[in-house]
């Protein structure tokens, strides 16, 4: 089976750091990070991922912004995108996860459970 | 008195009057003749000149005649008319010297509704509220030494309506001079109070700052705008008669194909007779208002609506500066806390390296912590919307019966870890709520988490779910260590448990009791306990079982904001 590609855009480096041991070493994905919106765009079709993993509260251009942006190139038109946000009220849940999300994962997280919470979440959709 | 002065004299003024007319020409061919015998006057100059002044005397006497005061009328017809005229003015009674009625004229009956027969012989306190017991004690002073009492009373009539009124009451004093009974003369002035009130409350419902409209009902045309309403429209009270709700929309808001269906669409539930009152609000790049209409039927005219429209710009901003600050730390806390347990949790697991037995240890207590941390966080941001009214509420009707053993089913573990067992009780049947059931999972976790940890080892926990007519009771019951005396007061408050050590020994953050209260207050419910150190607590909560109607005015504010 071969790995699956997660793109993840999370401004705070520190969670990046951590996003990046639960991803790779517990879950045995293959992770590319990024810092912003901007960088993630740019970066996004060297890579080719099988799913976006973005946090919403980001400067310059928030989660969903950059899902937007993400979902114009024609080739990532299908690509699950799971939203990981700090800011969680129930309706902004189905808020967010109708922006096309399949999931959304409340911060602070679990770094041990978060791989399982990806596989779950892309085995229902 | 006055009676008595006209007795006084034999002749009244008219009379003699009248008399002179007789006697003036039977006397005047004596004067003629008196004069003639005694003055060189001939007749010719005489004759023309007694018939000049004989003229003036009779018109002179024919006109005081008719100006005379008492011109046809006899003493008892005067003091006949006079009697009228006060029973058609004034409310009139007598009573005896026990203060019982004896005497009531018809505008007595007329004004209070009472019949005779309800008056009579019964005391004339029976138609003064409570409130004038000090004020007809110092007028029955007065008046048992003899002296007259005038003052404003207020009476109840039959119907309980208030009737003021200017009242004198003097004594009837017998020939030894003693107080034998009381007349009371009363003048209704409870119109021209009302008058007075209503003048006062137009004066100052023109100087409100909130703008306020009335139109009537068919027309839509303007009756009445206050002050702040006309500067808004830039209409002045000529102006303002001769407009319309329609010409406001057409002229001020450019809405020139407005024709007022909208408005009658949105008064709909006021003219069906379904609301009292429609709340809206109203948005322009200027400003936020709030406006309150309701619908008017006055007995005396055709039916209006009355517009009551407030600036609400201010508060808007203030909760939208709140909710904003509640948001961004919500954030701005979650965000380090998001690395901090993150980082021990990955370490911890042994997905960095092995540990010895004293970082792990100390790397546990961090962990531990960096949790309560995570709850602490969560539950003060909890607390902080509820008090903003952001927390959402779904209310619908909830089974509870179901609700409550889900919620014991999940709890079941943490009990048992700590050898704690639960009953539950009356949940055979199936009862029903009306509440959001998300937050009342919510209670109930907090509810029997904490009757488990405060449990003795061994002990059982007794959920009790009761009807109770229109509500619904849930009771959580532990047979633990209670509540101490001087704890009881500031149970609820935020960052309270009664012995500080058990926060340590036990977990939690101190508030949840707090949120658990304001969960269920802001569903229509109330939350109450007993307890005693040393035979445990009893944490009670009532729900209602159906919703009241109320007003949907979030409905309405998302219509306009459509429209």
């Amino acid at each position: 089976m071969t790995m699956l590609k997660i793109l993840h855009v999370e401004d705070d480096l520190d969670i990046q750091e951590i996003a990046k041991l639960s991803l790779e070493t517990i879950g045995g994905f293959e992770v590319l990070q990024c810092a912003s919106g901007k960088q993630a765009l740019s970066e996004v079709l060297d890579f080719a991922p099988d799913l976006f993993l973005l946090d919403m509260m980001m400067p310059e251009m928030s989660g969903d912004v950059v899902l937007q942006n993400l979902r114009k190139i024609p080739s990532l038109q299908d690509t699950p995108a799971i939203f990981m946000t700090a800011r969680a009220q129930k309706n902004e849940i189905v808020d967010l996860k109708a922006l096309g999300a399949i999931e959304v994962i409340l911060k602070p997280f679990d770094p041990i459970t978060l791989p399982d919470q990806i596989k779950t979440a892309l085995s229902i959709s | 008195m006055m009676t008595k002065q006209f007795q006084g004299k034999k002749f009244s003024i008219g009379f003699r009057y009248a008399l002179a007319l007789i006697i003036v020409p039977l006397a005047s061919p004596v004067v003629v003749s008196f004069i003639q015998n005694t003055t060189a006057i001939s007749s010719t100059v005489l004759g023309p000149t007694l018939i000049l002044l004989l003229t003036l005397a009779y018109a002179w006497c024919i006109w005081a005649i008719r100006n005379s005061p008492d011109f046809g009328l006899s003493d008892e017809e005067k003091t006949a008319y006079q009697i009228k005229a006060l029973n058609s003015h004034s409310i009139i009674s007598m009573t005896d010297e026990n203060g019982l009625i004896i005497y009531v004229n018809d505008k007595f009956l007329q004004t209070t509704g009472y019949s005779k027969d309800e008056l009579l012989k019964r005391k004339l306190t029976k138609l003064l509220p409570t409130s004038n017991d000090a004020q007809y004690n110092i007028a029955k002073k007065i008046i048992s030494k003899g002296k007259t009492w005038s003052g404003e009373v207020c009476m109840k009539g039959k119907d309980g309506q208030h009737i003021w009124t200017h009242t004198t009451c003097a004594p009837q004093i017998n020939k030894r001079g003693k107080v034998t009974g009381t007349i009371v003369v009363q003048t209704d002035t409870t119109q021209s109070r009302i008058t007075a009130s209503e003048k006062t409350m137009r004066e100052s419902l023109h100087l409100l700052n909130d703008e306020v409209y009335m139109f009537e009902a068919d027309t839509l045309r303007y009756v009445y705008l206050n002050q702040a309403a006309m500067e808004r429209c830039g209409w002045d009270e000529t102006i303002y008669r001769q407009k319309t709700l329609i010409d406001k929309r057409r002229e001020l808001n450019s809405d020139e194909n407005y024709d007022g269906s909208a408005f009658y669409e949105r008064a709909r539930p006021l003219i069906a007779g379904e609301v009292d009152e429609i709340e809206f609000i109203l948005e322009d790049n200027l400003q936020v208002s709030e406006v309150k209409l309701q619908l008017m039927h006055p007995q005396d005219g055709p039916s209006h609506f009355v517009s009551i429209r407030r600036d609400i710009s201010e508060r808007r901003a203030f909760e939208q500066t709140k909710n904003d600050f509640i948001s961004t730390v919500s954030h701005e806390l979650r965000t380090p806390v998001t690395s901090i347990k993150g980082a021990l949790g990955l370490i911890l697991s042994g997905a960095t390296e092995n540990l010895n037995g004293k970082t792990q240890k100390m790397l546990d207590i961090a962990y531990r912590n960096s949790d309560r941390l995570t709850l602490i966080i969560n539950d003060i941001l909890d607390l902080e919307k509820i008090a903003a009214g952001q927390m959402e509420f779904n209310i619908e009707t909830v089974n509870l019966t179901e609700l409550v053993t889900d919620a014991i089913a999940a709890n079941k573990s943490y009990a048992s870890r700590l050898h704690v067992s639960f009953t539950g009780i009356g949940l055979a049947q199936r009862i029903e709520g009306f509440c959001d059931s998300d937050r009342v999972f919510q209670i109930m976790n907090n509810l029997l988490s904490n009757a488990a940890k405060f449990s003795k080892k061994g002990g059982e926990v007794i959920v009790t779910l009761s009807d109770m007519n229109d509500r619904v009771c849930i009771s959580v019951e532990d047979f633990g260590k209670g509540i101490p005396e001087d704890a009881k007061p500031s149970i609820f408050d935020r960052f309270t448990q009664a012995d500080t050590s058990d926060r340590r020994e036990k977990g939690g953050t101190g508030l949840g009791l707090s949120i658990v209260k304001a969960l269920v207050e802001s569903q229509g419910g109330t939350i109450y306990f007993t307890s005693e150190v040393d035979k445990g607590s009893k944490f009670s909560f009532e729900l209602p079982k159906t919703g009241k109607t109320t007003k949907n005015n979030s409905t309405v504010g998302l219509m306009v904001a459509a429209e």
